[in-house]
């Protein structure tokens, strides 16, 4: 389980994080929503040690973050994290020479999935498949938890489609998966729990299913109440 | 260990290229100016015995034989060496800068991997070492090649040798390649440190952006002010400190400053940096 | 393994290539160039404890050698760590260093800075060489006394107003005896001249008595006058100094003319300053006036003959200058080394058949060693050696 307590964040003189706490389970695929700017890539670098909090704490099962707590959670931002002199199969060599959890054999299958060349250089991809690259540069690691920043924005609709069917897949099951979006509707089908984000603070966290069966809104529903 | 070492090859690599270029342009300068220099001279001489009809032991009583200095005192020879190092001083700080810049944000990559994230630092401060020592080899290789084509070109009348030994007369070369070995490890050691300094100095303003600029600078005038305070200290109180004295405050205050670089460095890359 | 062979490369070009070339230096400063002293005649163990100081120049290298009686021949090369030191040849001061460390820590490393007798070791020196220090403001002699026996050390200044403002003020020389010491230091004005003064120092009450001005010389527009101070600089006691001063006027084409030139000497023990007179033949050749222990020497060379004129300062008389036949065949019309010490005449020519190396005895004027310095294994067989300094070394 992913803790997040209480976190802090000054950015000059703007409060991103306000006494920001929320959770993420194994098994779960949990949503931040929220506006534009409100600070969701923020937190998510701040789980990954990628930026500073002023104060509060972030637990991964229950530990601090470590170096090589890197082989059980990783990072899928919406910028390339490769070299773009790289070639594909570059990437893949550069990551099973380092991780102990890179999974070769599931990097060559959802590259064939992807439809994409081993050999195609990363800075010649268009965005929709230099997405997909980065999916498989975070999914094709054993790792108990993914976190997505944005894993849809800026993708034309059939890439979409592929990306959503990973979701869906065994490739998903049983990690704990955080993501990121300001498009809800392209993700409301496929995430367990929401966590709506306002003003540095957690204004709401619930689960989907939950709220459908007990109260028969949906998490745009929801958001309305508690945006206006 | 072995993280480190993956890195500090994949530093290598990524720059390897660049490098090879500059390597070929040393060589290609250095050698066109020794053919240059040497004919040139031979030219020159040549003409001035066919004008005056001088025989070659007249000529030589009059004028003094030349030597390989002369090659070593021209710019075909001295431009590369300031080249490479102006090179290498810009890739100080572009080794780091490039990976937030351009079109690769590689450092998330960098500060995701399994290893503790000073063996980033380590890596970027070898690789530098590696290919500034590289060019001290490869001119090393390149002196005798140099001079064998020298002596091939100037007739033994005319020349005088210069061996190596000599080179000391040569103000750069006193400083690339000093007297002794201990001397060697002593410069380019305390090279490394004004690295690591500078190396530490980028991580604070990437840290702490527009305040980090400040402090990097304050950091680093700190840092080299108590780094050559031995230095400082007996050139004021001349000689009130013997040599062995001064070199073991040197080494004390290289510790410190050293040891401060990797440490600030470390609780920067663990708990400050921003991407 | 493949993708780690540009690294291993590199590694092992850098090991290899950096530790060749400091094994190459260091055979090569063994080898490349050596000289030794070869006897010709007379006793060898004159050049037991010699060194000599030379500068060797052949086509475009130059080295400073060391040369002694052991065929090595060490080199000595500045490096940047050397440069820590002061860059003024230490090698006299190695006993003071390795005997009294402490008490030579930041001394002003000139011979005659320093006074030595069985008991004490002074020295003196006005800090930073009296560097500009303004007139009306103090001027200050720093004295450090050091017992020999019991290694204690006492360190006091003393001072005086500046009546003008100095560029510079140099020790010359420091006497001491009957509880006082004598600073002699010559002081150059900020707006020209020179000054010779001579400053009296109570030891037990730490205070300067006198400071007497021997000798005042300015420049105006026509004139300049000089002063030169001729010291011993191979003893620490000295009793004697001599001092010249010369007038100089003006020329509008060409160097200024000589006036006049006067020779003074003074005696430390008694404060006697009197002047002295020298032979006329000998009065172009007096700035190579030497002094030593109570004697003065002009050596006057002539094309194959040193002639060594002496003055006996206690019997007050020009003695028989010595004759000492040199070689007839000398190179490049170089001057000949000539180095007076230890009761023994040095000297050294280069000529036709070789460096040519003879020691002589003082007194007498007879030939002591005659040898020979030879090149033992070197490069180019054309080569200048030119021969700066002997000293002697303590094994």
């Amino acid at each position: 389980m992913i803790e997040v307590n209480n976190i802090q964040k000054k950015y000059g003189k703007k409060q991103i994080l306000n006494g920001l706490s929320f959770t993420a389970k194994k098994g779960e695929i949990t949503c931040l929503i929220g506006v534009n700017g409100v600070g969701k890539t923020t937190i998510m670098k701040a789980i990954m040690a990628l930026t500073p909090i002023d104060s509060g704490e972030i637990l991964i099962d229950g530990q601090k973050i470590r170096h090589d707590s890197f082989e059980k959670i990783t990072f899928i931002p919406d910028t390339t994290t490769m070299l773009p002199t790289m070639k594909i199969c570059d990437a893949f060599e550069f990551m099973a020479d380092f991780y102990k959890s890179w999974n070769s054999q599931r990097a060559e299958d959802l590259l064939r999935f992807f439809k994409l060349e081993s050999t195609n250089r990363i800075g010649n991809l268009s965005k929709g498949s230099l997405a997909k690259v980065n999916m498989i540069l975070g999914l094709a690691l054993d790792v108990e938890y993914v976190l997505m920043d944005e894993p849809f924005s800026g993708i034309d609709i059939f890439s979409r489609e592929q990306i959503a069917e990973v979701f869906t897949s065994h490739l998903i099951e049983g990690r704990g998966v955080i993501l990121t979006t300001h498009e809800i509707s392209d993700v409301e089908h496929l995430i367990d729990r929401a966590v709506l984000i306002d003003d540095g603070k957690v204004i709401k966290q619930f689960s989907v299913e939950d709220i459908r069966e007990n109260e028969g809104k949906s998490v745009v529903d929801v958001m309305r109440e508690v945006y206006r | 260990m072995k993280s480190y070492l993956k890195l500090v090859n994949f530093e290598i690599n990524r720059f390897f290229k660049l490098y090879l270029i500059i390597m070929a342009l040393t060589v290609v300068s250095q050698i066109m100016g020794t053919i240059i220099v040497s004919k040139g001279n031979m030219n020159y001489i040549n003409q001035v015995i066919y004008e005056n009809q001088l025989s070659v032991s007249q000529y030589i009583e009059e004028n003094r034989p030349f030597s390989f200095q002369r090659v070593v005192y021209s710019e075909w020879f001295t431009m590369p060496i300031f080249f490479c190092m102006a090179l290498l001083m810009i890739y100080v700080f572009f080794i780091w800068y490039r990976e937030w810049f351009g079109k690769n944000t590689f450092i998330y990559r960098l500060l995701m991997l399994p290893a503790e994230r000073i063996t980033i630092y380590f890596s970027k401060l070898t690789a530098i070492m590696l290919f500034v020592l590289g060019l001290i080899t490869l001119q090393i290789i390149l002196v005798p090649i140099e001079t064998f084509i020298f002596n091939r070109i100037v007739p033994a009348e005319f020349r005088t040798s210069y061996p190596l030994i000599d080179f000391y007369s040569v103000e750069i070369w006193r400083w690339l390649y000093p007297n002794t070995i201990i001397e060697f490890i002593l410069m380019y050691g305390i090279g490394l440190i004004v690295v690591a300094i500078i190396f530490t100095a980028i991580l604070l303003e990437r840290s702490y952006g527009l305040k980090g600029i400040f402090s990097a600078v304050a950091y680093s005038v700190l840092s080299f002010g108590i780094l050559v305070a031995p230095v400082i200290l007996s050139s004021i109180y001349t000689s009130y400190f013997y040599p062995s004295e001064i070199l073991l405050m040197e080494l004390v205050t290289s510790i410190i400053v050293l040891g401060s670089a990797f440490w600030i460095a470390n609780q920067l890359l663990k708990y400050k940096i921003r991407v | 393994m493949k993708k780690y062979s540009i690294m291993i490369i590199i590694c092992f070009a850098i090991i290899t290539a950096i530790s060749s070339y400091y094994i190459q230096l260091a055979i090569a400063s063994k080898n490349a160039v050596s000289f030794t002293i070869e006897t010709t005649s007379g006793d060898k163990k004159e050049i037991d404890n010699l060194m000599l100081q030379a500068s060797y120049q052949s086509g475009d290298s130059h080295r400073q050698l060391y040369i002694t009686k052991d065929a090595a021949t060490l080199q000595k090369r500045r490096s940047i760590i050397s440069n820590l030191n002061t860059p003024y040849e230490i090698s006299k001061y190695q006993q003071y260093f390795q005997e009294h460390r402490n008490f030579m820590r930041g001394k002003y490393l000139s011979p005659g800075n320093f006074f030595e007798d069985d008991v004490r070791i002074i020295h003196t020196t006005a800090p930073g060489n009296g560097e500009n220090v303004l007139k009306g403001n103090l001027l200050t002699m720093d004295i450090s006394i050091l017992d020999k026996k019991s290694n204690d050390s006492l360190s006091f200044d003393v001072s005086t107003t500046a009546q003008v403002s100095y560029n510079f003020l140099l020790v010359n020389n420091v006497y001491a005896d009957n509880g006082e010491i004598k600073i002699l230091a010559t002081g150059y004005p900020s707006n020209g001249g020179s000054e010779l003064h001579l400053y009296t120092v109570d030891v037990n009450k730490k205070t300067l008595l006198y400071d007497a001005l021997l000798a005042k010389e300015a420049s105006d527009v026509d004139t300049n006058s000089t002063i030169k101070t001729f010291t011993d600089d191979n003893k620490y006691q000295k009793d004697y100094f001599v001092y010249m001063i010369d007038k100089y006027k003006r020329q509008e084409e060409g160097a200024p003319k000589l006036i006049s030139s006067q020779l003074y000497l003074y005696n430390n023990k008694n404060n006697e300053n009197e002047k002295l007179t020298i032979p006329e033949e000998l009065a172009p050749k007096v700035d190579s006036l030497l002094l030593q222990g109570s004697e003065i020497f002009i050596p006057v060379f002539s094309a194959d003959d040193l002639q060594l004129n002496r003055y006996n300062i206690e019997k007050k008389q020009w003695e028989k200058p010595l004759h000492i036949q040199l070689a007839s065949d000398v190179l490049n019309e170089m001057v000949p080394f000539l180095q007076i010490a230890n009761d023994k005449i040095y000297i050294s020519e280069s000529t036709t058949g070789g460096h040519l190396f003879f020691i002589y005895d003082l007194r007498t004027g007879k030939s002591l060693y005659e040898g020979q310095i030879k090149q033992e294994n070197g490069e180019n067989a054309d080569y200048t050696l030119c021969i700066e300094l002997l000293t002697e070394i303590t094994h």
